[in-house]
């Protein structure tokens, strides 16, 4: 089945084709076709799975490449012998698998969700929305570009894939085109800031895959690992040396390239898209802004491991941006009003994580988390939309509470979710936060542990936002208005069993990768890492080996990333049988932050909004106030950047107007005026042109009898004279004989 | 012959046409010119043309001659044989693939006029056949002469489709475009008038490069600077782009597609023909001072784009922004920018092509081109819109479009220069890879931020357009594509998603091209380092002798001085 694999894109693909040509006639049918769709790539994935799994027994097997054609084919004809060659094909091993899996059956059941979400009911009928198959059109085009994202077998073919789900996430953003989405963006003004920031990311990755190819001659995933790992390049010379460990250009490379991820996977800077990417159906807000699309770049980031790892640089750089992300969205998303809004807070700062993960060492643990995360926050996010369509499409939560018993079914889905993101123990988003953390306590080696600090005071706030959400809909009080109140039911079950399969899964995909120190010697140990061990460690193993320490310990496996990023290992600093102990502690510690997160939200939220939950609003007014205007950093974008930039581009076009293009005219306008004053010598009376023919005559006459043109020639010899002498000076030893040559010359020129 | 059939049939049956078919039955009498034409034309690269490239020895004018081209026509006339001038035509893989982009691209300069054009019709598709002779005659002209006068040519045509069937501000546009054009023109004349008198004593350009005259005018910058000026002029390039927004704006919409789809491509094969390989040491010398104003020319056209109201002058402004990219991908003298940029130049024919039909098929419905007439159009002419987007997309350069496959090589190839690598290769310090990565890496970056402003532009005017409220009256009527509107934006749809997805079909002989390019340029890139060491010789030979030297100094100073006091 692996040489098919090429079939779960152009299937997607074909979907969205059929869909896409048949907008107007498909009707209902377009959904069926898009989830079957997506449900066939699932089992060709599961399929697949199961393949690698018996695959990856053979410690040989570094995945399988499926050549489609040759994409570009460029030769350098002179200079260094490198041909720029891409290949359109795919690459399968363990890591790609996962998101094949993940992303198929998550989206299988966002489909089928959706196929209910995109009903209205109008006079007690339900009616398709009326841009229905062009919403499965657009998402099973998403699903094709995730897909060929995944599974490219070179940057430039996850390049199609990642422009592609920008394109997709830029369509579907802005799917109500002609709504207002808040009170300065329409719909798709969302949209196209969407595209123009991740653009931007875009940008920096361009230049990080210009960097790469410029120094290892290829863009093939498999062989720029090679080339980084034997430190040869393709023709046997050796690579430039700052491309080697700790190089100036690798990092510069890996830092374009991660600028790019800040953009797909919406961390500081470039954040801010993300948010308002909420205008687009909530299905798609699930799918795209959840649980898929935004984990393109920690995808980018652990396929590219052995080149991150090579540059301990960018590494630090990538955890400090990870946990700065992750506790500043955390912040704004504790006093968000929308429901979807806050729950993309809760996304950005999960990304977060993420890339903390992936910055001190745990490409594994990073991985593990958007593995578990796109369970809790698809659920969490299907489970808001099917409360903002029971409420008729009202998403603020103060007009929400005591929900719970109009829809328990959504509830329980819910409550699910919010456990396993707040870290409660056992379930899969302690298990995946917790690896994370560890790895951030092991990074700070003998220091001050800050990345760990942030880490887990984020897990506290996590636990508290989510709680707030939680208790703001379905608990306390009804605030709901009249409008929402008559409409208020549960979800029809093709939208309650897909968010219930989720929550459940939420709960216990956590025990996929349990870690050494919680498995009390009966439970699998760390499954998901071994899995992806021969992958996303690679780097680590390098570079452990280059440096000169064992990659061989109590557990088989290189968990010594972080030690290795914090580049102050030693042998006694190895995972020792302490340290397992320090992570049982730690483990503790976390699960007991986020029961106390949980429990704050309880006490302030848990009867609904009260005055206790007020007061806490004014007590704090200022902090509040930052919180809830999200730091002003989009009004900061929009200032600085949005404005400048039309401020400056509508500078160069008056410039353009009346510099540049001013400069032509002028030049036309003012030949016409010499024209103009030329037109007045041609006067037509004879004594004006005797008079200027008579000035000629003498100036003739002049010329010729007082010599004025041997004065010429005089002076042009002296020029010529002259010059000699300049040519000459740097020959100095000569100097003596030159004087003396030139010396008679001036002489001759004198005399006449 | 082939060649000569393919140049003069526009020209010869659009006569006989004008003098045969009633006015009303003209469009299509010039359709069926332009697709006999273009059946021609892919019969030519199907089956006459050898893609493999083989060279024959010929003779022209009493010298045997080893040329890359074929279907070669070669006349000698006359009178003007004494100066060594022929009717000489012929082509190579670049030539051939322009060829093949002007005889698609005239198809739809006629479709797109079939109801646009109401008046003097004859006139019209006359003028339109014409331009389209000037335009095959200038891609396949090998002497000079011709290819002055071909150049002429096409000014002609495109004055009057400016001139009489363009919108309210016409006559000031075309004569902006016309006496623009010929300063260029003019300097062009005199390079080749130059070229003639300095060496060549011949106008044929075969001729030419057989004498090794690129050798000989190693120090020849200004008629190098001459043939610049009129191909810059044509491409266009900043500064000298002002006339284009304005001959956009105010032309008939075939004007438009033909004017950004073909003629500014007339430019750029002027510099690859004769620009570069006549003069290469010029070339090489001065590749920065062009490679900095294409930079300056993609962010300032962006710029440009993103302010403007009317939708013709925004998509024309974008077109400077992306004849920037082509014009740094030519003077990177990279093989991957410079196969690039030739692919650009076909991309950029289809998709901004695409642009201004879509823009010609609003103006022909609502008569206005200002953004602010529109919006909301989604909902009403679905088909349209989902049309537009594909061509706004591949001028976005999404991948998996042709946009793409045109700007990531030059971008790669821009960054991959020789000296770079050479830096890399240096001792890890900062100061060693900016003192040796010349302006190369910079030019890149800046010219990625192009990338990011196309999107900016080409969404906003999409959205205004085509998203929003549909508040307007007017708009509410518009009608969707008709089969004829569909056929013209869909073939080139799928014509961007091809290239997008197989580019090697184009890039095969594209890189035989670039391969010949390179070829000549490699010996003047390679000039200042084979001298670097002859330098060094110099130096060495002087610091041996520098005890000398001092003694010398010492001893000649009070000399200096004594002849200082004499003068």
């Amino acid at each position: 089945m692996i040489e098919f694999v090429w079939l779960i894109p152009a299937i997607m693909f074909l979907a969205a084709l059929v869909n896409g040509l048949g907008v107007r006639r498909l009707g209902k049918t377009a959904g069926h076709i898009a989830w079957m769709a997506m449900a066939l790539c699932c089992v060709i994935s599961f399929v697949v799975l199961f393949q690698v799994i018996g695959l990856s027994h053979d410690p040989h097997w570094a995945g399988t490449k499926i050549l489609l054609w040759h994409w570009f084919d460029i030769p350098n004809f002179f200079g260094p012998n490198r041909t720029f060659s891409v290949e359109m094909a795919f690459h399968v091993d363990q890591l790609t698998t996962v998101f094949l899996c993940f992303v198929s059956f998550i989206g299988t059941l966002v489909f089928i969700y959706a196929t209910g979400y995109m009903k209205e009911k109008h006079g007690g009928h339900l009616e398709l929305d009326p841009g229905y198959a062009r919403f499965f059109a657009f998402v099973c085009l998403f699903a094709a570009s995730m897909f060929t994202l995944v599974l490219g077998a070179n940057l430039a073919v996850m390049f199609i894939g990642w422009e592609g789900v920008g394109l997709c996430s830029y369509l579907l953003i802005g799917y109500y085109f002609d709504k207002p989405f808040s009170e300065n963006l329409s719909c798709a003004d969302a949209g196209r800031k969407a595209f123009v920031v991740n653009r931007i990311g875009d940008a920096g990755l361009l230049i990080g895959i210009g960097l790469l190819f410029w120094g290892l001659g290829t863009l093939d995933f498999a062989q720029i690992n090679d080339v980084l790992i034997s430190g040869k390049l393709a023709d046997g010379s050796p690579i430039p040396d700052s491309f080697k460990y700790g190089g100036l250009l690798i990092t510069a490379a890996t830092l374009c390239m991660f600028f790019g991820a800040t953009g797909k996977s919406a961390q500081i800077p470039l954040f801010t898209w993300l948010p308002d990417a909420m205008a687009g159906p909530t299905p798609v807000s699930a799918l795209i802004h959840a649980a898929t699309m935004v984990t393109a770049g920690v995808y980018m980031v652990a396929r590219m491991n052995v080149a991150y790892f090579l540059s301990p640089g960018t590494m630090a750089v990538v955890a400090i941006i990870g946990a700065l992300t992750a506790f500043a969205a955390a912040t704004m998303g504790l006093t968000q009003r929308g429901i979807k809004k806050a729950l993309a807070y809760s996304t950005v700062s999960q990304l977060g994580y993420m890339f903390l993960g992936l910055g001190v060492g745990a490409m594994a643990g990073g991985i593990f988390h958007v593995f578990t995360h796109a369970f809790f926050k698809g659920c969490l996010f299907l489970a808001a939309g099917s409360v903002i369509h029971a409420l008729h499409h009202e998403e603020d939560m103060f007009k929400m509470g005591g929900l719970k018993k109009y829809m328990p079914k959504t509830w329980l889905a819910y409550a699910m979710a919010t456990l396993a993101i707040a870290g409660f123990p056992l379930t899969s988003g302690f298990f995946s936060k917790d690896e994370i953390l560890y790895s951030a306590w092991l990074s700070a080696g003998d220091g001050v542990p800050v990345l760990w600090i942030i880490g887990v005071i984020t897990a506290v706030m996590t636990a508290i936002y989510m709680g707030r959400t939680l208790f703001l809909t379905f608990h306390g009080k009804e605030r709901l208005d009249d409008h929402a109140r008559e409409h208020v039911h549960e979800s029809p079950s093709n939208m309650t069993m897909p968010i219930l399969v989720l929550g459940g899964l939420g709960l216990i995909v956590g025990f996929l990768n349990v870690p050494h120190a919680l498995t009390f010697g009966v439970l699998p140990e760390a499954k998901f890492h071994h899995f992806l061990a021969p992958v996303v460690d690679r780097g680590a193993e390098h570079v452990a080996a280059l440096r000169g320490f064992e990659t061989d310990h109590a557990t088989g496996m290189v968990p010594s990333g972080p030690l290795i990023v914090a580049g102050n290992v030693g042998e006694d600093l190895l995972p020792t049988a302490q340290h397992h102990h320090a992570e049982l502690l730690l483990a503790i510690s976390s699960a007991a932050l986020g029961i106390l997160g949980l429990g704050i939200a309880w006490w302030f939220f848990g009867a609904g909004l009260t005055e206790r939950s007020r007061k806490l609003a004014r007590t704090f007014q200022p902090l509040w106030k930052l919180s809830f205007h999200r730091w002003w950093w989009d009004d900061f974008y929009n200032t600085v950047f949005r404005d400048g930039t039309m401020l400056k581009a509508r500078a160069v076009w008056k410039t353009d107007v009346a510099v540049v293009d001013g400069a032509v005219v002028g030049i036309a306008e003012g030949c016409r005026s010499i024209g103009r004053g030329l037109r007045r010598i041609q006067n037509g009376q004879v004594q004006t042109y005797g008079l200027v023919m008579f000035i000629g005559i003498c100036m003739f006459l002049l010329y010729f009898a007082f010599g004025l043109n041997n004065f010429l020639s005089q002076s042009l010899d002296e020029t010529q004279g002259r010059k000699v002498l300049q040519m000459e000076p740097s020959k100095r030893s000569l100097q003596g004989t030159e004087v003396q040559i030139e010396e008679p010359a001036r002489e001759i020129v004198l005399k006449d | 012959m082939l060649l000569t059939l393919i140049i003069f049939i526009p020209l010869v049956l659009g006569l006989l046409a004008c003098a045969v078919v009633p006015a009303r039955q003209m469009k299509y009498a010039a359709l069926g010119i332009l697709v006999l034409d273009l059946l021609l034309s892919v019969y030519a690269a199907a089956f006459a043309f050898d893609w493999a490239g083989a060279t024959q020895t010929v003779e022209i004018f009493g010298t045997s001659v080893e040329t890359a081209f074929q279907l070669r026509a070669h006349v000698a006339w006359p009178l003007l044989s004494q100066f060594e001038i022929s009717y000489s035509v012929g082509l190579d893989h670049l030539s051939m693939l322009m060829v093949l982009l002007t005889t698609v691209l005239g198809i739809f300069g006629v479709l797109c006029s079939f109801k646009a054009i109401e008046k003097r019709e004859k006139e019209f598709y006359f003028h339109l056949l014409l331009l389209q002779t000037g335009i095959l005659a200038t891609f396949s002209a090998l002497d000079l002469f011709v290819f002055y006068m071909s150049w002429e040519l096409m000014v002609v045509p495109l004055y009057f489709l400016i001139g009489i069937w363009g919108s309210k501000d016409r006559l000031y546009a075309t004569m902006k475009f016309v006496i623009f054009t010929l300063a260029g023109s003019l300097m062009m004349l005199l390079a080749i008038l130059w070229m003639y008198y300095n060496g060549a004593q011949t106008y044929s350009y075969e001729k030419m490069l057989t004498l090794g005259m690129g050798e000989q005018w190693r120090f020849a910058v200004w008629p190098f600077l001459g043939l610049m000026a009129a191909f810059l002029i044509k491409v266009p390039l900043w500064p000298l782009h002002t006339w284009l927004p304005d001959a956009h704006t105010e032309a008939p919409t075939a004007g438009s597609v033909i004017l950004a789809g073909v003629l500014l491509k007339t430019g750029v094969y002027g510099i690859l023909r004769f620009a570069i390989p006549l003069f290469p040491y010029a070339a090489v010398a001065l590749a920065p001072l062009f490679t900095w104003l294409a930079v300056i020319a993609i962010i300032y056209g962006a710029m440009c784009a993103m302010v403007q109201k009317d939708m013709k002058r925004l998509v024309a402004y974008s077109s400077v922004s992306h004849m920037g990219f082509i014009i740094l991908g030519v003077f990177c003298f990279n093989a991957q920018a410079l196969s690039g940029a030739i692919l650009q130049m076909i991309n950029h024919g289809i998709s901004t092509g695409g642009l201004f039909l879509a823009v010609g098929m609003i103006y022909e419905r609502r008569h206005t081109r200002l953004m602010s007439e529109f919006g909301g159009l989604a909902a009403r002419v679905p088909i349209f819109a989902a049309l537009t987007m594909v061509m706004v997309l591949s001028s976005v350069g999404l991948p998996g479009l042709n946009g793409f496959v045109g700007e990531f090589p030059i971008l790669v190839g821009s960054m991959s220069n020789a000296p770079i690598l050479a830096a890399a290769r240096e001792p890890n310090s900062i100061y060693a890879i900016l003192r040796q990565t010349n302006y190369t890496w910079l030019v890149a970056s800046l010219a990625v931020t192009g990338v990011i402003l196309g999107a900016v532009y080409l969404l906003i005017m999409y959205q205004k357009v085509f998203f929003g409220k549909l508040d307007k009256q007017e708009n509410k009527e518009l009608l969707d594509l008709n089969g004829r509107e569909v056929f013209q934006l869909a073939v080139l749809s799928l014509a961007a998603l091809f290239i997008g997805l197989f580019p090697q079909t184009l890039l095969k002989p594209i890189n035989h091209t670039s391969r010949h390019l390179l070829e000549v340029v490699s010996v003047p890139l390679s000039f200042g380092q084979e001298n670097e060491p002859m330098r060094y010789e110099g130096t060495e030979e002087h610091g041996d002798e520098h005890d000398a030297t001092g003694e010398h100094n010492h001893a000649s100073a009070p000399a200096s001085d004594e002849r200082a006091g004499e003068s």
